[in-house]
């Protein structure tokens, strides 16, 4: 139920610069957890049900989905965070709920290996490294320079959708080496969570039961 | 010949007026029989219907028929029936249910 969305990459080198980067980046982990749960979980016959559902932390919207063509034991449309839903009629049929939440976070961590070496072997000490960010791949605006020593930067603010990042590494005499692959992080993030209600088909009721 | 047949018209006329025994108290259930399952599909292997019975409150007893209409003989009171379908892969179904005063 949780994200964790690792970007693990390796550094393509511009040869003329001779600086050598490996880095690792991998986002934020985004705590989101969606339950459902549906009451009763199986029946015989006809079973009324009552679906609820809850978000962690609170989702911006929530979408049901699931229940049979028969429309009247569907779920659809927007929800809120949080809440209680009975379907309509008694299910007849067994059926699967399903409700799809979305969170949005505007940071991202991003974090990255040191390399060791120029591109002809010789050892590198790293000085610094640029942080490249933006909307589209690859990232054009460079919104930090972060000190040898620090693997890590905290992208915050970020605008909704796709952002793309990446680092350069820069040596003591300021050459700077081509940029390492890209890593990316949506800021809508969506996790979903699903329950079954199994009904047990019986014979249906007699009709017209006359007593004389 | 004439006492004869006032003899056989005495007769007759007393064995039409003697009151009949007391018939035993009973009960006639009907229903439409049941042909398809909770889903709609078709109740393909009916095996007879449980008939549950009682005065309300009391631990009901139950009766098995093949097939409506079931006769059940009982002492005067009132009574709450219960007839559900049996299949024979499907178990028992739903109940209908009917009270009614055996008089």
């Amino acid at each position: 139920m949780k994200f964790s969305r690792l970007h693990t990459f390796t550094l393509a080198l511009a040869a003329a610069l001779f600086l050598a980067l490996i880095p690792t980046a991998h986002a934020q982990t985004v705590p989101g957890t969606v339950t459902l749960t549906a009451s009763p979980t199986s029946g015989k016959g006809s079973v009324p049900v009552t679906l609820t559902w809850s978000t962690t932390p609170a989702a911006v919207s929530c979408v049901g989905s699931g229940g049979s063509a028969d429309g009247a034991q569907g779920w659809s449309g927007s929800l809120a965070a949080s809440g209680t839903f009975v379907v309509p009629v008694a299910l007849i049929n067994s059926q699967t709920y399903t409700v799809t939440c979305t969170w949005t976070s505007t940071s991202a961590i991003l974090t990255w290996t040191a390399p060791t070496e120029y591109t002809n072997g010789t050892p590198l000490t790293v000085a610094s490294y640029n942080v490249y960010e933006g909307p589209a791949s690859p990232p054009a605006t460079m919104v930090a320079n972060v000190l040898a020593g620090t693997t890590t930067y905290t992208a915050t603010n970020l605008p909704a959708g796709t952002n793309y990042f990446a680092v350069t590494a820069l040596d003591g005499t300021g050459v700077e080496s081509a940029l390492s692959n890209i890593a990316s992080k949506a800021t809508t993030q969506t996790e979903s969570a699903s329950a079954t209600v199994t009904v047990t088909v019986i014979p249906a009721q007699p009709s017209n039961l006359t007593a004389q | 010949m004439w006492r004869v047949a006032l003899a056989l018209a005495i007769l007759c006329s007393a064995c039409a007026s003697t009151p009949s025994a007391p018939a035993q108290p009973a009960v006639t259930l009907s229903w439409v029989p049941v042909t398809t399952l909770t889903d709609g599909s078709a109740l393909t292997d009916l095996s007879g219907y449980v008939i549950s019975y009682g005065p309300t409150g009391a631990t009901p007893l139950t009766e098995t028929v093949a097939a409506p209409p079931a006769t059940i003989d009982l002492a005067a009171g009132s009574y709450t029936f219960s007839v559900a379908a049996v299949s024979a892969s499907h178990g028992l179904g739903v109940p209908a249910t009917i009270t009614y005063t055996v008089p």
